[in-house]
């Protein structure tokens, strides 16, 4: 017996429509990358946040060389943001000015209310002592802003320094390279050669490869569990099964939920493709992101979800197929979750570091392999004996799970009564047809 | 011309023999009573019709060949507990059932808008199964259930839950059915139904074919010195007459099967000389339900 046929795309093209056209579906496209958007765009935001919060600083220094000094690194400051992203923005500044030591606490007294509000951020005096002895003066309203601290004590620490360099006559050269900060580029070893990393853009992706599987088995695979179940509690199985066998049926809602998921997976993917192939400049000015991801990643990454999905859609419907209602089907799911979500951790765990040995057996392992690999692959080179085992222990599994899951759905979809014991499912899948 | 045959079933669940034995056979043109009380095994007898279960032994034969996948293309079910994709609006769930049965929906839309309109439902084509009532929900499943003009179709208890003017249309629609020739399966534990709509009748107890054959001929078989009264005042009397073999009270009716078939005019004249007062008296008749309880046992029909 043919296994797809009309009936079996009949119920294929069914599924597909549910799953698409449902509100779960269409809502968690949608949220899953607005969700990371979110996430990413609050970084930001709170990053932005910080430096507003801070309010407009007031420097004063004692002479006019200082000041000068301290005007130009500060506008430096400001600028070098793009090219080294995440350093030493400099804060706003209200007002360069001379002062003395006592024209300092007479503005300090005077503006006391201000400070207190934060409406002055801050007070910096940097008096000519300070060429020798490094020591600067900072008023504020509070003493806990370390990162804006931080700041001021690197921009002071190079207006210190090119002072001093100057006053010593050196060669321009000398003066540039002590101005220069230090770059440390990220370069991963891989077979092919050397291919630079850009800051902590491939974990991200790492990172956003684990989530995209993890949800998408669950909001693909582990309803399936409940539309199988309703399926036999509200005896529409028992029509359907006049007209389709139990395996075409079972067949026809795997392979249409896993057409849905791909579905979803690809929408998810677009936007990566896109800006890894530079068609989206817009975002690539959010900063030096330098994402290697070539087509053999991102084909192995849609296979290994295939193969994944298509095991979990298993293992869900023979669940919904064993308990004759909603509530006892759900509590007997919690061992399946464990078989998604212990790879999950374990994927996190390979992202920091993805050259463990529990990575490298975690990528090849039955279950975890679909969770660990795509999260390792992006991280590290990976020799292609790996992705062969990987694939291998995948369709492996995938092929077990099938013979496993088919009988016990083919057994138990029309059983009702009370629910079936662990013993008596080892015993289902043991039948012979 | 069509025949289903069921020849020597068996089938065994774990310690329970649910069916065994069973043969019958079903004529085109056959309204057909599977009859029996829950757990007979009636279902299990169907499933296996229909090639959803293999029986252990024996055979189903249509036209004299097993039933094989293509013979799914003939037959629609109507099972006792209705179930539809809630989900699904009405015009949806039909075209699913016909595609699975190989149907093209385009080629049967017109027949699906008739049937929707003699059952009152063609407004509601693009509802939602779920915003129909029961009755309506129970109706979309019987359009699906014909609509694809099978040759056999299976009814598990098709009145349960319709309204005498739903219940009227749906034996139209059968009888309808029954003069084209298709072949229909009534599988119930209503005796009622089955006495006023079946000519052929397979009667299982406790997975056991206990009767079989047309419903005229069985009758007649049990209908011999039996008395079907209905009466006011004391009939106690009679358990003691030598006349009498037994007295069984079916609430309605009372059967009474005499010795012999020339004692029943003397039975009617000693109900006179007790002063019972007679409503009716059918003699040599007997109605389904009273053979179903001397068959099946008389603790609880319906």
């Amino acid at each position: 017996m043919q296994l797809i046929n009309y009936r079996t795309r009949a119920v294929i093209k069914r599924e597909v429509k549910q799953q698409i056209f449902s509100k779960r579906f269409i809502f968690t496209t949608l949220a899953l990358p607005l969700f990371m958007l979110i996430v990413i765009g609050l970084q930001f935001l709170f990053n932005h946040l910080n430096d507003g919060d801070t309010g407009r600083l007031y420097v004063f220094a004692e002479s006019q060389a200082v000041l000068d000094y301290l005007q130009t690194e500060f506008e430096s400051a400001g600028r070098e943001t793009i090219d080294e992203p995440g350093t030493a923005t400099a804060p706003p500044v209200a007002r360069f000015d001379l002062a003395s030591r006592e024209a300092l606490d007479t503005f300090v007294d005077v503006n006391r209310e201000e400070i207190l509000r934060g409406e002055i951020g801050g007070v910096l005096y940097v008096p000519d002592s300070a060429l020798q002895d490094k020591r600067a003066l900072f008023y504020s309203n509070s003493t806990g802003n370390q990162i804006l601290l931080n700041r001021i004590r690197l921009m002071i620490n190079t207006v210190v320094l090119e002072a001093y360099v100057n006053a010593q006559n050196l060669d321009p050269s000398i003066i540039d390279f002590v101005r220069q900060n230090v770059v440390i580029r990220n370069i991963r070893v891989t077979d092919a050669g050397n291919e630079d990393a850009g800051g902590g853009a491939q974990q991200a992706v790492a990172i956003f490869f684990t989530f995209l599987l993890y949800f998408s088995l669950l909001i693909i695979a582990a309803p399936v569990m409940g539309s199988v179940n309703e399926e036999k509690v509200s005896r529409v199985i028992e029509v359907v099964l006049s007209s389709v066998s139990a395996s075409e049926l079972m067949a026809g809602k795997i392979i249409g939920s896993a057409i849905a998921g791909l579905a979803q997976m690809s929408i998810w993917l677009l936007p990566v493709v896109l800006f890894v192939s530079g068609s989206l400049p817009l975002l690539m000015s959010l900063g030096e992101l330098n994402i290697q991801l070539d087509v053999f990643t991102l084909l192995y990454f849609l296979l290994n979800y295939l193969l994944g999905v298509l095991t979990f859609l298993s293992i869900f419907s023979a669940f919904g197929a064993m308990f004759d209602n909603p509530q006892d089907a759900q509590s007997a799911m919690f061992p399946v979750l464990m078989l998604i979500v212990a790879p999950f951790l374990l994927a996190f765990t390979v992202v920091n570091n993805p050259a463990s040995t529990i990575g490298l057996v975690g990528s090849m392992l039955p279950f975890a392999a679909i969770l660990v690999m795509p999260a390792r692959m992006v991280l590290i080179d990976i020799p292609g004996w790996q992705f062969g085992v990987a694939i291998l222990v995948n369709l492996l599994t995938l092929y077990l799970v099938l013979l496993l899951c088919g009988k016990i759905y083919r057994f138990t979809i029309l059983m009702t009564g009370k629910s079936p014991s662990w013993k008596e499912i080892y015993k289902w899948a043991r039948y012979k047809d | 011309m069509n025949e289903l045959e069921v020849r020597q079933l068996n089938k065994k669940f774990a310690q329970l023999h649910a069916v065994k034995d069973v043969s019958f056979s079903i004529p085109e043109g056959a309204v057909f009573g599977l009859i029996g009380r829950n757990g007979a095994g009636k279902t299990t007898i169907i499933r296996m019709i229909m090639n959803i279960i293999g029986p252990d032994s024996g055979t189903v034969l249509w036209n004299g060949r097993p039933v094989d996948h293509q013979f799914r293309q003939h037959i629609s079910y109507l099972p006792e507990e209705r179930g539809l994709y809630k989900k699904m609006k009405v015009m949806d769930v039909l075209n699913f059932f016909m595609e699975i049965k190989g149907i093209r929906p385009g080629t049967v839309k017109e027949k699906a808008y008739q049937y929707l309109d003699r059952f009152q439902l063609l407004d509601r084509r693009s509802a939602k199964i779920e915003d129909l009532s029961k009755g309506n929900q129970q109706k979309v499943q019987f359009i699906a259930a014909i609509l694809s003009d099978p040759q056999l179709i299976i009814l598990d208890e098709p009145f349960s839950g319709l309204d005498p003017v739903n219940t009227d249309l749906l034996k139209e629609i059968i009888l309808e059915l029954k003069q084209q020739g298709k072949m229909i399966v009534f599988s119930t534990h209503l005796m009622d139904f089955a006495d006023r709509m079946c000519d052929q009748i397979a009667l299982v107890h406790e997975g056991e074919l206990k009767l079989n054959g047309s419903l005229s001929a069985i009758k007649q078989q049990y209908a011999q010195k039996n008395i079907s009264l209905v009466y006011e005042g004391d009939i106690g009397f009679l358990e003691t007459s030598p006349l009498v073999e037994k007295v069984s009270d079916y609430g309605n009716a009372t059967g009474i099967s005499v010795r012999d078939n020339a004692d029943i005019q003397a039975v009617l004249e000693s109900l006179l000389t007790h002063n019972v007062i007679v409503k009716k008296f059918d003699a040599n008749e007997i109605s389904l339900q009273e053979i179903f309880l001397k068959v099946a046992g008389t603790d609880a029909v319906n």
